[in-house]
């Protein structure tokens, strides 16, 4: 099992009781080393390996549908390969990195005004429970929606 | 010179038909979904089982998921693979699995055997279509439902209205009741990608997934879900500037997500039953 925190929090100069809907965006999110699930935790220190959805700070959870392993031959599933020319209108590489959007606004609700969020992150591949490499995007970002 | 030329109608049928919540179908309506998909499943050619399997993964790999064209895509998908089946049996249609209210896989595709014989909605042969399979590819479909390591995170096990994903919602009613169709999208897809994780083995994995019989009856869900958001959305649909992208298939024809959008235009319906009355004009 993954368990990955942010380094430096998201910052959170809103009053967060006139937000209305508040999102996580993970962007480029890879898809390419099979299925996992994620639970995202929020401002939750020492917490325990095995919190799950009950734990009262957890915020938000995903179950990613992905594939396992490139069952093509050599290259066929380097996805960072770009278009061939300008004139290629092919559809962008299957296993493209994606961005996901996890609503967590009543959890950040349920910490009252906080100023900053730190996420704690358990991600679990659900072919091989011991990998600790299993959920890899490029940047998160908190959206707040008045 | 004249030419002449002799033109045979096509056989047609303008009735729509109902897909049914495979709990529901009485043994006879299971008996002949289930032969039609075996003689499906021994057809060789761009007809069979194993060619409409190998559209989502291997080895032709035109599915979509997680861009905006994921629900339209599958309803094209499960459009072509039911009239596959409905050239053999016209009568057939697929049915769909209630995950939101059934707990765990429904006995239909749950049971190992059925009157002795293996069934062929517990596990299917895979054999991708034109190419020689390679030594490390499985070669049977298998499930392993529910199976995770206990304290780890884990999909949530149908039915998935006994989870709420927002206070006093159960999944339903947070899916129906989306404001857009991207908010739509986001919600349905996040239950799919969770029934394929909790199903395990074939299912897991996007390269096999449609090998299980069992994709079918799950997708024919996401698609209803979809069809009961349309049905309080009436046009809300894809961006505009996806609203007419041909969409790929490994088999004419090509379609839009425009052209998917009414599911009486497909020749299908999930509402079994409709009744109307006059008004006061």
């Amino acid at each position: 099992m993954q368990v990955w925190s942010t380094s430096a929090q998201l910052a959170l100069p809103i009053d967060v009781e006139r937000v209305s809907r508040l999102d996580l965006e993970f962007i480029d999110v890879r898809r390419d080393r099979g299925s996992f699930t994620v639970l995202v935790f929020l401002n939750a220190d020492e917490l325990a390996q095995n919190a799950g959805r009950d734990h009262e700070r957890f915020a938000a959870g995903y179950t990613v549908f992905a594939q396992s392993g490139c069952w093509g031959a050599s290259g066929h599933c380097d996805w960072e390969r770009g278009p061939a020319s300008a004139f290629d209108r092919r559809p962008e590489h299957h296993l493209r990195p994606f961005n996901l959007t996890l609503d967590v606004t009543r959890a950040v609700k349920r910490l009252g005004n906080p100023d900053a969020l730190k996420l704690t992150i358990h991600a679990a591949a659900l072919d091989d429970p011991a990998a600790t490499d299993v959920f890899r995007f490029r940047q998160v970002a908190a959206l707040a929606y008045q | 010179m004249s030419l002449t030329a002799t033109v045979t109608a096509r056989r047609t049928s303008a009735t729509i038909k109902v897909r049914q919540n495979i709990s529901q179908m009485s043994p006879g309506e299971i008996d002949r979904f289930r032969a039609a998909l075996t003689t499906m499943l021994g057809r060789r050619d761009d007809r069979g089982f194993q060619f409409f399997a190998g559209w989502h993964g291997v080895p032709f790999g035109i599915c979509q998921h997680h861009v905006p064209l994921f629900l339209p895509w599958h309803r094209g998908y499960l459009y072509h693979f039911e009239l596959a089946l409905q050239d053999i049996d016209p009568a057939v249609t697929l049915p769909w699995w209630d995950w939101l209210t059934e707990p765990g896989v429904p006995a239909a595709y749950g049971d190992e055997t059925v009157g002795g014989k293996p069934n062929v909605l517990f596990s299917m042969p895979i054999e991708p279509f034109g190419v020689a399979p390679d030594p490390d590819w499985p070669t049977q479909t298998s499930r392993d439902p529910g199976s995770s390591e206990p304290g780890q995170p884990a999909p949530i096990p149908p039915p998935l209205n006994g989870f709420e994903p927002e206070p006093d919602t159960n999944c339903e009613a947070w899916v129906t009741t989306a404001p857009s169709y991207t908010e739509l999208t986001r919600r349905l897809e996040a239950l799919h990608d969770n029934v394929h994780g909790w199903c395990g083995g074939t299912m897991r994995d996007i390269s096999w997934a449609a090998y299980d019989p069992l994709f079918w009856a799950h997708h024919a869900m996401v698609d209803r879900l979809w069809r009961i958001w349309q049905h309080t959305h009436p046009g809300a649909g894809p961006p505009d500037a996806l609203i007419d992208a041909c969409m790929t298939f490994a088999k004419p024809p090509g379609m839009s997500p425009r052209s998917l959008s009414k599911v009486q235009d497909l020749g299908y319906e999930y509402a079994g039953f409709v009744s109307v009355a006059g008004g006061t004009d």
